[in-house]
């Protein structure tokens, strides 16, 4: 990507991407889809009703280990960390979808 | 009810539209409507997907109205892949000619809506400043522009009449000045508490501020949009014509499928350029939407 050239003292510069961990990279949701799109593995797919507890900030009891992005459908719904049992939740309170699962139902089936 | 409210701004808006309709859909609840966010998915997978999106927004590819109460149970609006924006202020990005790789300066971008709707249509190639001068409202700004993925803005923080010395180096400029909001009272009837004609008189000379800087900053051939939610002419039309006056500005026809009339060529004591006649003036009764006002016009 080009690099902006104007000579303005900003405040903020693109987005948050991620963090480097000492064992991995822990990606924001927004760092999740521009990686999520060209990657090779790392991929966990999830189905509507794990995506909304994933959504809830829920952890999801899926056998995986290390960092990895969570897909559903063309979504990437964000970073996660499996300890072989399941995968621990990252998404920010602030990005949670806040009613019970049984009434979060935007999406047709 | 406005007439209790606000007797003044009661007067003044009949003489601006004075038909009975403009007030019947100033207490009407206004329609909520999204904008799918093409930096993260596909609008037709997102259409297929979503329930709550019904009409499609006639001048807005990515718009829609929707039904729902508050979208803190929809997964999209947590993910950034739909954005709550109200469906006029959906035409200035539209009407800009955007492109991949350009330079753009949003001189009010705060909440942010029209800059994350810029950043699609370039895809997320080239160059946005986001400007606002207050700091709680570039908070919001930011916020927005994380969470619709937004990589190419730089969020600045100045006062836009600063601008006017960085002549001649945008493709394009946006200028949707603050505004003494009447457009916008069926969405908050504090606007209506809040109006009186000294405020626009004041808002107006600031407004001539703003486009001269943003027009400046503009490169030769570039376009200038100039937008505000108000229904007042000081705000608009007369700072249309002050920079037409001013400056070798040309205006250009708004062709969009929408229900709009011309700008005024006169209000009251106050005349007009003929060309200001090519200006958009959105009345709530109109789309039943908000009230909004969008001029287009080009660097020559």
């Amino acid at each position: 990507m080009k690099k902006c050239d104007l000579k303005l003292r900003s405040l903020q510069d693109g987005i948050y991407f991620g963090k480097i961990e000492e064992d991995g990279l822990r990606l924001s949701i927004e760092g999740s889809f521009l990686v999520g799109k060209i990657a090779k593995k790392g991929i966990v797919e999830v189905n509507d009703e794990q995506a909304i507890r994933w959504l809830k900030g829920e952890e999801l009891k899926i056998p995986y280990r290390g960092y990895c992005i969570l897909k559903w459908g063309e979504y990437f719904i964000g970073c996660g960390k499996g300890n072989g049992n399941k995968i621990l939740n990252f998404v920010s309170k602030d990005r949670r979808v806040s009613c019970p699962t049984t009434e979060v139902g935007s999406f047709r089936r | 009810m406005l007439k209790e409210i606000n007797p003044e701004l009661y007067e003044r808006l009949k003489l601006i539209d004075p038909s009975e309709e403009i007030f019947d859909f100033l207490e009407k609840p206004l329609r909520k409507s999204v904008r799918i966010n093409t930096l993260k998915a596909r609008t037709e997978y997102v259409i297929g997907r979503l329930k709550i999106l019904e009409d499609r927004i006639p001048w807005c590819n990515e718009g829609f109205y929707v039904n729902v109460k508050d979208f803190s149970s929809i997964p999209e609006h947590h993910l950034g892949i739909i954005f709550p924006q109200s469906a006029v202020s959906m035409i200035p990005p539209v009407i800009m000619e955007l492109e991949p790789g350009i330079k753009v300066l949003d001189m009010c971008a705060a909440p942010g809506a029209k800059t994350t709707q810029i950043a699609q249509y370039m895809e997320n190639e080239g160059c946005i400043v986001a400007n606002d001068v207050k700091k709680e409202r570039i908070n919001i700004l930011i916020s927005n522009l994380q969470k619709c993925g937004v990589l190419i803005a730089k969020v600045t923080m100045m006062d836009g009449r600063k601008f006017a010395k960085f002549e001649n180096q945008f493709d394009a400029v946006l200028v949707d000045a603050p505004c003494s909001n009447i457009g916008m009272i069926r969405k908050n009837y504090r606007y209506a508490k809040l109006w009186s004609l000294k405020l626009s008189l004041n808002l107006s000379k600031i407004q001539k501020e703003l486009i001269l800087a943003g027009y400046k900053a503009l490169k030769p051939g570039g376009i200038l949009v100039y937008s505000t939610c108000t229904l007042e002419p000081l705000e608009n039309e007369a700072v249309v014509d002050y920079l037409l006056r001013n400056t070798n500005a040309e205006i250009e026809k708004i062709n969009l499928p929408i229900r709009a009339i011309e700008g005024f060529k006169k209000f009251g004591d106050l005349e007009f350029l003929d060309e200001v006649r090519k200006c958009l003036r959105i009345h709530p009764q109109m789309n039943d939407t908000e009230g909004f006002f969008v001029a287009k016009l080009i660097k020559s």
